[in-house]
Order: structure tokens, then sequence, then C-alpha cells
């Protein structure tokens, strides 16, 4: 026998064998089972939540098995790739980080789920994350819940230096100035503490004053911070970290992760950070401790914060959809979503259900600024900004008081080449 | 797996294999490579088919999720040929590689010698400092990497402006892309050296000692039996390492990625590895993303192309 | 450098004991001097991972403060304690020691009859079975994942250690056998045809003449695999799809929190965790490899 003949037939062999393989598993168009498989991120889903989820559906399932799955943040994207297209691993419901959502909303890969939207909440659902895991008008991936930056403030610190609570983004910085101003004494004193790397708390301004950072014109996207309103608020926050902070631009950013620290120190009067952070502000500042949101550019408005949060939507692929259409509106009961707020600090995505952790003056502040809050451009290239560091590194510069409308145009530039690569 | 060596069994009295090759023995060849070439094949033939097939394909994320996709023939050929920026990229590879991999040979076989004169505890050690760095799991020794090049409190920073050099003091390594590649440089050497150390050292304790000291005694000084005793015989691995470094270096991934999340500025510091999975698992275009992975096969067979038909020609003659 | 030694004896004697061991006496200043390199090189190579135990023994306040703690005074054990006490780190460590042998095995076991044949036998398909063994090496590996990962399903093998061992070991058989061959090649072929005059089969000669000599070459493969398959991430997140079949390196993502900052000193703990089986098997195989050597005939 030829031996590369052999060899040949061997290898033609192997192709077909696999060819076959994967073109079977398409003919399973059974009825849908009720045991399904959730994931969830590592982190954002209480325990008290899941628990009570997978209980509640066993009973109301007949013992149906509700599999919760926590997923790592590292490789998500590329797993769901890979999982979400095979219709014998993917999950039934699955929840996306809400900058990931869109990767998959516009490919197929999700259910529509649209019909459901007014039976979980319709109006009441947070209106930045909808968008998100909307395409069209048709929604794929339903607000699961969300966080926002908030400001924290010391009241008698307020008060001595005979200044009322902010009402606008424009007497947020004058506040800022004016305490550091009144506490010149004490060393590396901050008016408020919102250091130049913290970009969750520094694209409040931006997005407030009236700049999304990027617009789609045509197919193009285009910078927009040396728009008037990107200037404007470039320049507030230029005042609020040389005039209102000392360490705005050396401040790194395990430190903005912990922004209670300078706070509890009494070296802060101001710091904006989640809601969370009340559980670390010392136990004798806490009474003296308020919150509010991000005021807006008029008095009685509110800011447009930074959304954090997540989305949940059905794989597309899943052969169990009327199952997992259950289960998504049962995440949607208040029993439920209250725990996103009484357990994980957070508002819920039905913003109906929100009701604030006991005692904690930011848990309400949340849920006025999230309603407001705004993500980042809608855009397939933004990853490529954040991984590029481009808004930390700006606002660095601003920071370290470099001409605000040179730097505008310099970073436009950026941006605008960045997103249409 | 290792065994040791028995004195042949003395059943002397069995006749010499016969002249005549028999069937059996001449296909011997195609049943011992069979189960890895079967194993190869699966596992990384037919993907490559698949990818291949890919390239000439309009296959992004919709396909992935069921849409049918579209044969568009060298489109995505063209589109990568004709972008400057692949260019840019495609040139910042091969001299990254090309530095990266003479380095790491370098200093591997020079390490290799090294061990042969060294006492038995220090060589352990050695050994085993080499093995530990290879073993370390890339997130932390990338971490570790990043916190000694840390702009405020890292080691290297610390030590540089300890040492009176106060340009050091808060400088940022990782953005100026010069400086990034040296560090990248740096974690790459040190990941890789290990195993260039490990195969060149097992191959030059293959060299029999009597030829060294024959050669010794016929006058030949230490860089002459190097280059007429060690060199012939390490050769075979020597070439096999080096090539694998330069194919490997080529298509660095992790090492580049991480320090771009770390700092870096991605379009001045992509490399081919990262170029293609930001086309391609990044930006959801497979298809694309398959043809760059398939003109660095090419331009890797090219650039080996000397030791490639070397190795053929070997092949052919012995 | 000046050596006096025994004369030279003829290359190629096959029998155990009765060698005369060549003493060797060397300046003792270029040895020092060597020696001096030898701990230089040993302690650069080795210094991240100093770091890495150094950053594991601190507490949250000492990785996250401003300040630099060159030595781990407190010996703060927290983050080794955390990790100890954790079930899934353990789960962990037996799917990743299940994969990465089924992977080793299957590599070397076929990369040595593979290896042999390539390098012993002339056939006339050999140049064509090197250059695709060569040309697979060079396909980068991000680009063949989602292919790998729907060949897996359709064979039902996500979340099998034996699919993932098969990728891995698919991944290091070609370097497996080059490697292999390159060490194969270094025993000159006469030595088994001496074995054969003296009445072994011709698998007989390979296996107790040319295998002993392979060991160190044998070891740093199945190092090369062993390593390749205990840290390798992309593959195993796709294919270990759910949490209960994570290998270690997948584990060690988890202390990486979106909204909270990574909980390095569970890492750096976990790190050093993962390093220790590798420690283990390579000090195993490293008194075989010694043990190689000196049944290895040929070597004075």
């Amino acid at each position: 026998m030829n031996r590369r003949l052999a060899v040949g037939t061997l290898l033609v062999g192997a192709f077909a064998l696999s060819a076959c393989a994967s073109g079977g598993g398409q003919s399973s168009a059974e009825e849908s089972d009720p045991n399904l498989t959730v994931w969830f991120m590592r982190g954002d889903v209480p325990d008290a939540a899941q628990e009570w989820l997978a209980t509640e559906w066993a009973e109301r399932n007949d013992g149906a098995e509700l599999t919760i799955e926590i997923q790592d943040w590292d490789g998500i994207v590329t797993k769901l790739q890979t999982s979400l297209a095979s219709e014998s691993q993917t999950p039934d419901v699955v929840e996306f980080g809400n900058t990931q959502v869109r990767t998959f909303t516009s490919v197929g890969a999700l259910s529509d789920i649209s019909d459901l939207q007014e039976e979980i909440g319709g109006d009441a659902l947070i209106p930045s994350l909808v968008e998100a895991g909307s395409i069209d008008e048709t929604l794929y991936a339903a607000p699961f819940f969300a966080g926002s930056r908030v400001i924290f403030y010391r009241e008698s610190m307020l008060e001595e230096a005979g200044i009322e609570v902010p009402e606008t983004i424009d007497e947020l910085g004058d506040a800022a100035v004016a305490l550091k101003e009144a506490n010149s004494d004490v060393a590396n004193f901050e008016g408020i503490f919102t250091a130049a790397k913290d970009l969750g708390s520094n694209l409040g301004w931006l997005f407030t004053y009236g700049t999304p950072i990027a617009e789609q014109d045509g197919d193009q996207w285009v910078g927009t911070l040396s728009t008037p309103e990107g200037i404007e608020a470039l320049e507030a926050l230029q005042r609020i970290y040389t005039e209102g902070m000392s360490t705005a631009a050396t401040a790194t950013v395990d430190e903005t992760r912990t922004p209670y620290v300078p706070y509890n120190e009494g070296r802060a009067a101001m710091f904006s950070s989640l809601p969370n952070a009340w559980d670390e502000i010392s136990p004798e500042l806490q009474e003296d401790t308020g919150a509010f949101a991000l005021p807006g550019t008029d008095a009685g408005d509110i800011g447009h914060a930074l959304a954090g949060g997540s989305n949940i939507g059905i794989a597309a692929a899943s052969p169990n959809q009327e199952h997992s259409r259950e289960l998504l509106a049962m995440m949607f009961e208040p029993e439920f979503q209250e725990y996103f707020a009484t357990e994980g600090g957070w508002v819920p995505g039905n913003t109906e259900y929100s009701v604030p952790a006991e005692g904690n003056p930011a848990a309400e502040a949340q849920v006025a600024a999230v309603e407001n809050s705004m993500m980042t451009p809608l855009a397939p290239g933004w990853g490529v900004i954040e991984s590029n560091d481009v808004m930390r590194n700006l606002f660095t510069e601003v920071a370290q008081g470099g001409d605000v409308t040179a730097l505008a145009e310099e970073y436009d530039a950026i941006i605008t080449s960045l997103l249409n690569e | 797996m290792v065994l040791t060596v028995d004195a042949p069994p003395a059943t002397g009295a069995r006749p010499l294999p016969p002249r005549r090759a028999s069937v059996l023995r001449r296909a011997a060849p195609l049943w011992l490579g069979l189960p890895a070439v079967i194993v190869v094949i699966v596992t990384q033939g037919y993907p490559l088919v698949t990818q291949i097939i890919m390239s000439f394909q309009e296959f992004g994320l919709a396909q992935q999720f069921g849409q049918p996709a579209e044969w568009i023939g060298l489109d995505n050929y063209t589109r990568v040929m004709t972008d400057p920026v692949f260019w840019g990229v495609m040139v910042r590879s091969v001299v990254f590689g090309a530095v990266v991999a003479g380095l790491t040979m370098v200093i591997g076989v020079l390490a290799a010698l090294l061990m042969t004169k060294l006492p038995t505890v220090i060589r352990v050690a050695l050994q085993v400092s080499m093995l530990l760095a290879w073993a370390m799991p890339h997130l932390s020794s990338l971490t570790v990497w990043q916190w000694l090049f840390n702009t405020r409190n890292g080691v290297v920073n610390t030590v540089l402006v300890a040492l009176g050099f106060e340009q050091f003091r808060g400088y940022a390594w990782l953005l100026d892309p010069a400086s990034f590649f040296v560090i990248a440089g740096a974690v790459v050497i040190w990941g890789s050296v290990p195993l260039v150390m490990f195969m060149v050292y097992a191959s030059v304790t293959q060299v029999d000692e009597s030829i060294m000291e024959a050669a010794q005694l016929d006058g030949a000084g230490p860089f002459r039996r190097f280059f007429s005793v060690t060199m012939p015989i390490i050769a075979p691995v020597l070439f096999l390492v080096g090539m694998l470094q330069i194919i490997w270096d080529l298509r660095v991934f992790t090492q580049i990625s991480v320090l771009q999340d770390a700092g870096g500025v991605t379009s001045d510091t992509n490399v081919l590895g990262t170029y293609i999975y930001q086309i391609g698992l990044g930006q959801g275009d497979y298809g694309q993303g398959s043809a760059i992975a398939m003109i660095m096969l090419v331009l890797t067979l090219v650039l080996t192309a000397g030791y490639v038909r070397q190795l053929l020609k070997n092949a052919n003659q012995s | 450098m000046t050596t006096t030694s025994a004369p030279p004896k003829t290359v190629a004697v096959v029998t155990r004991g009765g060698t005369t061991e060549p003493r060797r006496r060397r300046s003792r200043r270029s040895t020092s001097v060597f020696a001096v390199i030898g701990v230089a090189l040993a302690l650069v190579w080795v210094f991240p991972i100093y770091w890495m135990l150094n950053s594991s023994l601190q507490t949250d306040e000492q990785l996250y403060g401003s300040g630099l703690t060159l030595f781990p005074t407190d010996l703060f054990t927290g983050n080794f304690e955390r990790v100890i006490a954790d079930q899934s780190f353990w789960r962990a460590m037996g799917m990743s020691a299940t994969v990465t042998a089924l992977a080793v095995v299957v590599a070397v076991l076929t990369a040595i009859a593979a290896a042999a044949a390539v390098s012993r036998f002339r056939f006339r398909s050999r140049g064509a079975v090197i250059l695709v063994i060569l040309v697979i090496q060079m396909i980068p590996a991000e680009a063949m994942f989602i292919s790998q990962y729907r060949m897996m399903d359709s064979w039902d093998l996500i979340n099998s250690a034996l699919g993932l061992a098969l990728l891995y070991a698919g991944h290091s058989i070609p370097i497996t056998i080059w490697m292999l061959k390159g060490f194969i090649d270094g025993v000159p072929y006469e030595l088994e045809e001496a074995g054969q005059v003296d009445g072994l089969s011709r698998f007989g000669a390979f296996r107790h003449i040319t295998l002993p000599l392979l060991a160190p070459g044998l070891v740093a493969s199945s190092i090369f695999a062993f390593l390749s398959s205990w840290n390798e991430y992309t593959l195993a997140l796709v294919i270990m799809k759910d949490n209960a079949f994570a290998t270690l390196p997948l584990w060690l993502r988890r202390f990486n929190v979106s909204y909270e900052a990574t909980d390095w000193g569970g890492i750096m703990a976990g790190s050093a965790l993962i390093a220790i089986p590798v420690i283990i098997v390579f000090l195993i195989v490293q008194g075989r490899m010694a043990t190689g050597l000196v049944g290895g005939a040929v070597k004075g």
C-alpha cells in the first residue's frame, strides 16, 4: 500500500469525522426543561438572593434544579463567545457587565425579551441600562442592577466653613475650594477627594456639563471634549484639582479605590464613591456624614454620574426558552430585586424596589444618581480607550495644570482615531 | 519513564537480524509515528483547516451565533495587507522577536555551559530557580514584574534613585514604547531562558567525556573544543530551541497583553499576537483575525526558511 | 583551566561498571568565578519569585500602602490560610494534576515513538512529516480557540479532563518530538548497531541503549509538557466551562472582582502554593535524571 496514500486517507478520514460530528447536535428541538443553568458574575448577586431564587424555583417547578454558576470577570467575554454559541453548553440565563452586553446583543446571541419589558418593570427600569441592553427599541438584556458614585460630606466641616450643601455642580466646585481654604492648616487637605485617576467619578463631570465624550457622526465616531461643554467640564475639574485638592494628580489608582481613607484621617471634607463606602467610614464619623447625588448644572437637577452595573438576558441558543423567560421574570419580583438594595448596596434594575439600606444616607442618593446615570459611548472601540487609559491620562494632565483647550483638542484627536481604527 | 541501562541480555545466541527488511519493519516508522500524528492532526490540524477556511469568509460574532458565513475570497487578506497599522505591527514584532530570541539563546546557552562547571549545590540552586521562574503562573509573574517597575514605589525605580539616577524618580516605564519593550523583553527572556538552559544542558551532558579529553590531549583549547566537539553534538538541539524561540517570540501574546493592560499604549505597543487577539476575539472579526494568523504563518516560514531547508536536506540524507 | 585525566577510552563501550572516574582538578580561581556568576544568575531569576513570596506574606495595608516592604517582617499568614481553607483550591489542584498527568503521559509516550521513527528510520514522507510538525508550531494559538472549542463541543468533551489533556498533548507533541529527535540524533546510531550485533532486536537496542541516554532530554521535554499544561489559561477557560472543573490557572482569577480592589495577597499566596507540586515533580525527575546519567554507560 502506498504510504503517502495511507497517510492522506487517514487525514481525510479525521476531517470527515470531525465534520460529521460538528454537523450533529442540531436536531434537538426538545421541550423546554425546567432544570436551568444561570451565570452570575463574581461578587454581584448577594448570597441571600441566590438562595431565594434556587429555593423558590424548585418550589414552583416541582423540585426542578436551578444551577447557579459564578463566573470570573477575567476572560468572560472569550468564554461567552464560545459557550453562548453552543446549544448543548450554553447557560440559559446570563448576566453581562453593562459595558460588555453590547457585544452580544447585536449579533443574535440573546433572545428578544421586549414583550417581557412591561411585566418586569416598564418605565421603572434603569434607563441607561435599558439603552445598553437594547438595539433599535428591541430589548435583549434587561437592567439587572446598577451603582453610581455619590458624594459623601462631613456635615460639621461644611457648617464651620459656612457652606450650604451644594445644589449645582458649580456650587460643588466652589464648596471644594472654600473647604480647602478653610482647612489650609491641615496637611494635604482635600476639599473633595476625586483624584484624576478616579475614572468613575470624573466622568460624571463630563456627562453633567453635557459632553458624552464621543458622538457618532455617520459611521464615524468623533471626540466631543473640545466642545464648549467639554471645555467647561474640564475647566471645572481643573479648578477642583488645583484649588480644591492636594493630591489630585499624584494619587494612584489603588488610592482612588479607597477614597474613604483620607476622609477617615480627617483630611478630606467630601469624597466621591459608591455608596458601599459607608461601611468603611469610621463609626464616630458616620453621625457627622451626609451624602448627595452629583448635582446638575441647575439647582434641583441631578447630574449624570457614570452608570456601573449589569444586564441580564436569555441565551438564544438555549433550548429552554419558556422556562428561562419564567426565571428571568422571577428575578424582577420584589423579593429578589430588593436583595440588591438591602444586601448588595446597589440600585435594583427595577428602581421601584430600591429600599434604602438601613442608616446609609448614600443609598437614597444613589437611586437618584442611577436614574440619571450615563454610560461611556457605546462604540465598539471604547474598550481600546479604556485599556489605553486615555481618559485617566487626560485627567492627570488636567490636574497637572495643563492648558485645557489644547488638551481637549489633543485628546479628541486620540479618541477619534482610536474609535475609528 | 526514565530507565537505567542494564547490560544487554546475555542471550547472545540470537541470530543476526536478517538483511532483507520485512514488510512490517518497513512500515515501522508509520506505526510508530501514528499515535502522535493522530493526536496532533485531530487537536491542531482540524482547527487549522477551519481557520484557513474562515480566513476566506466574512466570519464574525454574528456567524459564530448562527448566521451563514459568506465567502469573500481574498478580501480579508487585502484589508490586512493594505492597512499601514498592520505593517507597523509586523515590523515591530520581527524586531522584537529577533532581539529577544537572540538574547534568550545567548544567555541560555552560556548558562547551560556554566552549569557544567558549577559545584553541585550551586548547580541545583540555579536549576531550581530557573525552574521556579518557568513554573510561576503567568498572572502572578507578570504582576510581580509590574510591581518591580511600578512608577511610584517599584523596586527598580527605588534602587535607581538610591544609586543617584534622579531621573528615574516617578519614571513611568510602560508609557514610553521604548521602555515598554525593554520591560516586555526582560519578562519574556526571564520566562524563556529556563527552557533553553535545560535543553542545552541536557544536550551538553550527552557529549562524551572521553572525546572531550581526547581533544584536550590533542591540544585543543576550550573554544576549539566547544566548536569542534560540543557544537556538532548539541547542534540539533540548539537549532531546534533557537527556532522555537524565534517562533514563540514572534507570536508573543500574554506578556505584551498584560503589560498593555497595566499602562502601555496599545496602538504603539501591539505585536502580531496581541493584534490578532484584538481583531479576532476582541472585535469579534474571526475572519480577519484568521487571515492575519495565516500571514503570520507565512512570515514565520519565510524567516525560518534557511533552517527548514537545512532540516529537510538532512532528513533526506541521513 | 587545565585538566589532567586518564587517557581516552574507546568511545562505544556498552557495559556497565568498570569505567574509571576521570579525576578533574580545576584551578580554584576559575571555579570560584563560575560559582559567583552562577549564584548571581540564580539570584536574578529567583528575585521575582522571592517578591511573590514576600507579597504573599503581607497584609492588605502593606500591599496597598505607599511604602515598600522589602522583607516580610510580620510573616502575615492570613493569605495562605485563606487559600488552604478554600475547598475549591484543592478541587482545582486535583483537576490540574489529572489533566497535566494525562497530557504529559500521552505527549511523551507518543512523542518518543514518533521521534524514534523520524530520527532512526528513513522513509519517503519524512520531510513532509517534519514540515507539518513545524508548521503547526507556527500557528498563533490565539486564533484557534474558537474552532478547538467547537470541535470539543461536538465530541462532548466540554468539562472533560481527557478532552483538555488531549488538546494540551496535541499542543506539546510537536515540540516534544523535536526535542527528542534532537537528543536521539545525538546518540550515534553505531551504538544501537553494536547492540544489534550483540543480539538485541532493533527495538531492544533502542530501548536498552538509546533510551537511557535520552534521560536528560526526556526530563527536559517532560518538564516542558508538564509546565505548558500546568499553566495554560485560555483553553482551560473555554473547555472547563463549569466551576467544578476549573484548573488552577482558572481558580487563580477568582481574586479579581470587578467592584473591589484585587486581592493580590490571595493571588500571590495561591501562586506560591501552585508552584509547590512543580518543585516536587522536578526533584523526583531530577533524581531520576542523575540515575539516568550514571546508568548511561557512555559517560565516564
